[in-house]
Order: structure tokens, then sequence, then C-alpha cells
């Protein structure tokens, strides 16, 4: 049972970002043994759930509810050879403007209807690939997850499927519990869960299909948003061996199950210099620490801030603005952020 | 609301809603915001319900033959006895601790409605489901009604939403069953919940008050700005994984850019190593 969480939690943190080949995901799932006989134990079927993320074409709906609010989304997602591209919308009435979210190859397109701006950003090509650094996790007791199979359930999209938790261990991490169709493997139900078992967020999908063909027509902001201006936000990618002045930061201690796996350089917006991008995973939940000179004019803060799932906290040291974001709980952002020096 | 809408809420929820009637209720959830709202209230008061039930008796079987819809409509019935009506534009207090409602992590523990056990209950299992449970039940309910009003909207249009009192109500007997202390339970809240809620409130530009222990220390932090927040998030959501990505980019998506405040003054922390920045 250990060594199959581990599968399951490297499996689905190797599953990063869509433009990890469907190849190199079905590798990085060792050919350990099978669980035996049916049903599926829920480490499988999260191995098989990481695995249709990234190797399936689809589209549906989900209704987004989070902080007393239900958004309806619209998502059609396309698998390419190299990665995938994927449209993300609110659902609005024909010929209203509504937010849209493109992502095609490394370029991320926000569309806004309020300021009428598609504000967009790139990422370094390999970015996504974070084969090979990302820790493996170990027997025992001090795994930062717990592995539950709930049952199964009817899911919103009708079909039967099964429910598992994957309960954090402690405070520093947001747990998930999945509905996982029987035959897809997808998931259709995914609430994000705080340590106690409290609900944060919930995406609710009311219909996915699984699509063999998807044409370029359907990945195409709507009409309501085309001509927009484009804008710089997010971050770019710098030119091979383009390193900030000062590159070595790290952070000296880490919350329990964390580890630095990546260190990046970036432009990112209103910089003055290339940004240090840390990357810092329990193998599930993904922090990134971004470390950037402050550019002129522009005061240096301590503060925090939350969008959605997201938690951000930003501090300063040794001039430098840092800031740490990621899908986990205020806390362990603070806790990162505040930790960060240099070399 | 009508009782018919009631049920097709609770059997969307349920998996039950045949495909036609499921496509029908997604258009009026779309228009709809109140509805929106209440479907929202809904799943918060089922999954605190469910929530406390499993622990309660330690069982995980139920998820698959929870009758999710059959609780919902226990609850409303309990909740239908609650003076308190956001929907009519009134002043709430929220009901109940916040272990009732994620997102409302920052409500005060207060006396109003506390643990009225549904009056009647339709079928028996709701009653062995919410026996223990009516406090949660109701907190739930009450406390998502005042969710409700934080500020959102159909995206590209101003916040609509009416003004919001979220009032931190003295500290009274916790109702839920799970908790054991006040204090405890609020200091088990994770504080992004309630650095989430904050920035939903400060949307509104309407003064609001509430009890919460934010920060362990120091001075309040002041917020990251909006569009800042939103690229350092679009940046991270690179070397996020496929689950968490889909989470981070409809936050995104969801959220409306709040507004600014007038010049937004970063405060600048009592940071010993802070230097200002280059010239």
């Amino acid at each position: 049972m250990p060594r199959a969480v581990h599968r399951f939690l490297l499996a689905l943190g190797l599953a990063l970002v869509g433009t990890l080949p469907a190849a190199v995901a079905a590798a990085a799932a060792p050919t350990a043994e099978a669980p035996a006989g049916p049903p599926l134990a829920p480490e499988e079927l999260l191995e098989r759930m990481s695995n249709a993320l990234v190797t399936r074409s689809y589209d549906g709906e989900f209704l987004r509810m989070a902080d007393g609010r239900v958004d309806r989304f619209r998502v059609v997602h396309r698998r390419e050879a190299q990665g995938f591209t994927e449209r993300v919308y609110v659902v609005a009435e024909a010929g209203v403007p509504a937010r849209e979210i493109i992502r095609r190859g490394n370029e991320l397109q926000r569309y806004l209807p309020e300021t009428r701006e598609v504000v967009v950003g790139r990422a370094n090509a390999t970015e996504g690939a974070l084969l090979g650094y990302l820790p493996l996790f170990h027997d025992g007791h001090d795994q930062p997850y717990e592995l539950v199979a709930e049952g199964r359930a009817t899911s919103t999209t009708g079909r039967p499927a099964r429910v598992i938790q994957v309960r954090a261990r402690d405070e520093y991490r947001l747990g998930y519990r999945l509905w996982v169709d029987e035959k897809t493997a997808m998931p259709t139900r995914t609430d994000l869960l705080d340590s106690e078992g409290r609900i944060v967020e919930q995406l609710v999908f009311t219909e996915l299909r699984l699509r063999s063909r998807i044409g370029d027509e359907e990945l195409q902001p709507s009409p309501a948003v085309r001509g927009y201006a484009k804008v710089a936000g997010g971050a770019e990618p710098l030119p091979p061996g383009v390193e900030p002045l000062r590159s070595g930061w790290h952070v000296a201690h880490l919350p329990p199950g964390f580890r630095l796996v990546r260190r990046l350089f970036k432009w990112l917006p209103g910089g003055t210099e290339p940004a240090t991008h840390l990357v810092v995973t329990d193998g599930v939940a993904t922090v990134s620490v971004f470390v950037e000179t402050p550019a002129l004019g522009r005061v240096p803060r301590v503060g925090s801030g939350r969008i959605g799932a997201a938690a951000a906290y930003t501090t300063v040291v040794e001039g430098h603005q840092v800031t740490a974001v990621g899908e986990v709980p205020a806390r362990t952002v603070e806790a990162i952020a505040r930790q960060v020096v240099p070399q | 609301m009508s009782e018919r809408l009631h049920e097709q809420l609770s059997a969307l929820l349920d998996g039950e809603l045949p495909a036609g009637e499921a496509e029908l209720l997604l258009v009026r959830l779309q228009r709809d915001p109140a509805l929106r709202a209440t479907l929202a209230r809904y799943t918060v008061a089922g999954d605190a319900i469910r929530i406390a039930s499993l622990q309660a008796a330690a069982q995980v079987e139920p998820v698959a033959s929870a009758g999710f819809a059959a609780r919902i409509s226990a609850a409303i019935e309990a909740e239908e006895q609650q003076q308190a009506s956001v929907l009519a534009g009134m002043n709430v207090l929220p009901a109940g601790p916040a272990l009732a409602a994620p997102g409302l992590s920052t409500s005060g523990l207060s006396t109003s409605g506390m643990a009225a056990t549904p009056r009647r209950t339709r079928r028996s299992a709701v009653r062995r489901w919410l026996q223990p449970l009516g406090g949660v039940a109701v907190a739930a309910g009450v406390a998502g009604l005042a969710l409700m009003v934080l500020p959102h909207g159909p995206v590209g249009s101003p916040v609509g939403s009416q003004p919001v009192q979220v009032a931190a109500a003295p500290v009274a007997t916790p109702a839920v069953v799970v908790a054991t202390e006040p204090k405890a339970l609020l200091a088990a809240i994770p504080s992004g919940v309630s650095t989430g809620l904050m920035t939903g409130l400060e949307r509104t530009g309407e003064p609001v008050s509430y009890t919460t222990p934010l920060s362990p220390s120091g001075p309040a932090p002041t917020f990251i700005p909006a569009a800042e927040l939103a690229s350092y998030v679009v940046a991270h959501s690179e070397v996020s994984g496929p689950l968490a990505r889909r989470n981070v980019l409809t936050g995104l998506a969801a959220e409306p850019v709040p507004a600014l405040a007038p010049g937004n003054p970063a405060v600048v922390a009592p940071v010993a190593d802070a230097e200002p920045s280059k010239p």
C-alpha cells in the first residue's frame, strides 16, 4: 500500500501541466505490482486518473463553488503531440463577454471583459516537465498525504464514480476528495479540503465528454471577447544562459514534506531584472517562490492575498521582493517566503 | 423559491437530474444569481453535515448512500424556521461556527438560531442523519446565507450585491457537535480562508466588521494588488499539477479583479534587513 501511494503521488505530481508528453507520464508510474482484484485500489484509480488528465481530449461543463458563490464554466481540452491546448471560460449568454482563459502551448491568454484586455504570459518551453526533480516518497507514516477509499457514488454527470480522499496529514497542505469516473478515470468532481476536511472549493462537472477530435474553432475565444488589446502579464521566458545577477536564492527551512525541486529564471511584469522562480513541492501541491529586484518606484511590501485556491505571501529579503504563491494554505506560503535567503 | 426548484437543485447535486432538466436548470443558474447562491448554500450545508456525520460515526460508507437530497430538504426545512433572510436584503448575523461553512471562517460564534433541530423531517433516514447534527445543518444554512451576499455577479457587470455586514456576534455556546471549544475551532481555521473572505469583502467597499484571528502576530498585512497577484498566480500555474492547475485557473477566471484602494499605498514592512529599492 505505501508504495502504491507513492506511485500515485509521483504520478499526480509528475503529470505537471500538459506539456508533459503522455509517454513520459506513463513512464513516470513505475510498472509495479497491480493491486489484486476488483474493486480497484484507490491508488490505482488515482494513477489512472493522473494518466487520463494528461492523455485525454475532452470537453465539459462544471460548476465552481467557493466563497459562497457559484460560477459555471465550460472547458475544452485538446491533447496534442506537444502538450495541449485548453480553453476554459465562464458560461454567459450569447454575445455577453465573459472571462476566458486559453492555454496554447506555453502561452496563457486571459480575456478580461472588464478592462477589454487579453493578458498574455509565457512559460519556458520545458517548464512543465519537472521530471527528475520531484521528490521520491519513502515508506512510512511521515508521508504528507493519506489515501482513503470512500466508496462509490453517482456523480453529477450521472455516471458511476469512485470517491477517494487524498487527505492532508497536516495543516501545511490541502487535500482532495475526488469523484473518479469508473470507466474513463476522469475526475468529475473535485473538492479541495483543508487539513480538517472542510471544503475550500468544489469543481463539479455536470457534463464531461471524452472527444477523439476537437477542431480549432472550439479553441478560439468567443466572438464577444475577440479583438481585445494584448498586454503582458504572468511571465516571459529568458534567453538561454541569462540569469539574474544574484541567482543563488534558496529556502533555508521548508515546511515538512516540501522540497525545492527547481530554480528557474524569467521576466515578471514590470521587472527591471530577471526574477528567480524557485519551485517547491510535496509531490502533490506546488509552491512558487519569486525573487525580484524591486522595480523603480515600486515600494517594497509585506502582504498576502488569495485568488481561488491559490494563496500568496510577499515579503522583503535583503532588498528583494520575495513572493510565495501556491495551492496551499496561507500559512504555508508565509512560512516558505519568510525562509528565503540568498546564497 | 418553489419546492420543485429545491428538488431540482438537490437532484442535480445528487447526480439524479435527467439531462434535459439539468440543462434547463443550468440555464436558469446562469441567469439567476440568487439561484447560484442557493446552490452554493445547499452544497455547503450538505457537505458540512456529511463530514460531521463521518466524524461522529467514524465510518466512510455514507458517501455513496448519503441521500444528499434528503438531507438538503431537511436542512432547508430547518432553515426556514430562521428569521434571517439575506435574500430579502436584511443584515445577517452568521449563526454558525466556521466549521459548517467553508469560506466563512471569519464568522463569529453567535447566539442566534442555534441548534434548531428540524421540527419535522420527511424521512426517517434524514432524521437519523440530522439528529445529532441539527446545529450543523442550521449553522451551515444560515452561514451560507450570509455568504451569499458576498459580492459577485455576472462577469463584467458592476458588483451589485446588497451591502453586507458580517457582524461579529458575541461569542456564545458553539452549536456544532464536532467543535470542542470556540477558541480551538478558530485556531484550527487556516488563515488563507479568512484572507479570502476579507478580500471579498474589501471589494464591496462597504464597511465590514468581523472577528477573526487573521494573523497570529504583528500588524495586519496589506493585500497584494490584484493585477500583481494574478501575474504571480499565472506564472505559478505553469508548474502546478493538472488538478491544482484547474483550481488555480478557474479561481483566476471567476474572481472579479477587486478595485484597488486609491493609490494603493504599499505598506513597508518592519523588516530589519529591508532596503529601499535602488534608484
